[in-house]
């Protein structure tokens, strides 16, 4: 970031916790500032390498400044939106101030990332905007907190509790730094509860599958955001997966496929084969089934991807035969069905 | 409108473990009568077809449907008769069943399943199987494979 009048000026240089340097427009560097835990504790001046150390508030706003031997630079006392009362020693140019945000000396205003904020008023200057694709009025609202509605307010009214990160990312209940806040502004980055959202519209029409026992409509009453993100995945590898695969969710969530009901229709085929024994008839069906067959209901398994079913109920068994039915995976529609008969005391 | 048929067939209502069949047995002789029934039920020309046994104790088997697609057969043993109330698409499979049968003289396979729910007791392991006399003879295993794999 850079600010600039004419060819002087200053550029900024942001990390992860704040700037970590400013320089002139050429790139000579001013001063450096070192953080711990998130905080900034410290500025040294180049090139001098005078260092003066940062003494803040629970809110992170900077109240003390002292020298390298402890003499007092700055000494702030704050009103609750942010505003300085007195600096009781002003012995040092300090622009970092109220939740350790940079105050504009020429503006007044501080720079929140996203928005400047006037602490002699205890608004923003700019309401909180968001994409343009989304049509939310009030994007980064909780509607629990009505003072959230207000599009300049700061912290829900609730400054000397709160703090506000960047000037709007407590979307969700979720904080992010102003990159995060830029590109979700634009519909590049997500918090978990959209992307669930996302997902619940996603896996509302998914009827062949089961979550922790549960049918999926079931399932997203009552899952979390994460349950509900975690189950997605599974759907998608396995609905994308080329080759027949399992479903599998893991981390504490567990999921099966609920197969269609088998369903005789006017063009279902019937015919019959004869084998020798009974052992032979069930391991010609078995070819068909695969090594992973659920079994669906009692005397009943289907192939994993649903093609095949073999049926071999008590009734079918005294009668000397199973069934192998070949089905639509999608509808259940049995598309043959194959009478696997033996004759009768040949045994497995 | 209902449809009376009494006819030379049996009808057994056979236990297995956690299985129960209504079964019944239709003779060659019984093909024509018991085919122009479902076309009539099928049409909805008729109500209810009932079916009784013209030997033995007179077993009666009402068959109702009802017009959804998909779903399960429903079936209520009552003390003097068993109704079957049939979803289209199994009533459709039954029909095609014994439409070919009459057709070709002989039937595809010797029986015919249909999965029911008890409608009294939610009960799912009930089915409703029609067997023939004449069928088709079953194929070689070596033609099975040729043909599941063609």
């Amino acid at each position: 970031m850079e600010k600039a009048n004419g060819s002087t000026g200053t550029m900024y240089w942001p990390g992860p916790s704040g700037t970590l340097s400013e320089t002139t427009l050429t790139g000579t560097i001013n001063e450096e500032y070192i953080y711990f835990g998130g905080q900034r504790i410290a500025r040294v001046d180049r090139p001098s390498g005078t260092v003066h150390y940062y003494f803040s508030n629970h809110l992170g706003s900077h109240t003390m400044v002292t020298s390298a031997t402890g003499t007092c630079e700055q000494d702030i006392d704050y009103y609750p939106y942010g505003g300085v009362v007195i600096d009781h020693c002003p012995n040092v140019a300090q622009h970092y101030k109220f939740t350790g945000k940079e105050r504009d000396s020429e503006s007044g205003l501080d720079m929140f990332g996203a928005r400047y904020y006037g602490s002699s008023l205890g608004r923003f200057m700019t309401p909180d905007w968001s994409a343009s694709s989304n049509p939310d009025p009030v994007p980064y609202a909780d509607l629990r907190y009505p003072q959230s509605l207000n599009l300049y307010s700061y912290t829900k009214n609730n400054p000397t509790t709160l703090t506000d990160p960047n000037g709007h990312c407590d979307v969700d209940g979720e904080h992010h730094g102003w990159v995060w806040c830029a590109a979700h502004a634009i519909g590049i980055t997500e918090t978990q509860k959209e992307q669930a959202d996302q997902a619940r519209a996603n896996l509302a029409g998914v009827k062949n599958i089961n979550v922790n026992g549960q049918g999926m409509q079931d399932f997203l009453k009552t899952a979390t955001n994460q349950q509900v993100l975690i189950a997605q995945r599974a759907v998608i590898d396995f609905l994308s997966a080329d080759a027949m695969s399992h479903l599998f969710c893991g981390q504490g969530v567990s999921c099966g496929i609920v197969f269609p009901v088998d369903l005789p229709t006017s063009g279902t085929v019937n015919w019959s084969a004869s084998f020798e024994s009974e052992g032979e008839a069930r391991a010609f069906a078995r070819t068909k089934l695969g090594s992973d067959a659920v079994e669906v209901e009692p005397g009943k398994w289907r192939s994993a991807d649903g093609k095949w079913q073999y049926r071999a109920k008590p009734g079918d068994v005294s009668e000397n035969h199973v069934h192998l039915e070949q089905l639509n995976p999608q509808t259940g529609e049995v598309i043959q069905n194959l009478h696997l008969r033996w004759p009768e005391g040949t045994g497995r | 409108m209902n449809k009376h048929l009494r006819l030379p067939l049996d009808i057994d209502l056979v236990r297995h473990p956690g299985q129960t069949v209504l079964r019944i047995s239709l003779h060659r002789e019984v093909l024509c009568e018991w085919c122009a029934g479902l076309s009539l039920l099928k049409e909805g020309l008729i109500e209810v077809l009932t079916v009784t046994e013209q030997q033995k104790r007179g077993a009666k088997v009402q068959f109702l449907t009802e017009p959804k697609t998909g779903g399960t057969v429903r079936v209520r043993f009552k003390s003097d008769l068993s109704e079957v109330t049939l979803t289209r698409n199994n009533l459709e499979y039954l029909q095609h069943f014994f439409l070919k049968y009459y057709r070709d003289s002989v039937a595809e396979v010797d029986h015919l399943d249909l999965q029911a729910i008890d409608a009294e007791t939610g009960n799912k392991e009930i089915y409703v199987t029609f067997r023939v006399p004449e069928s088709t003879a079953p194929v070689t295993p070596e033609e099975a494979r040729r043909r599941l794999e063609g």
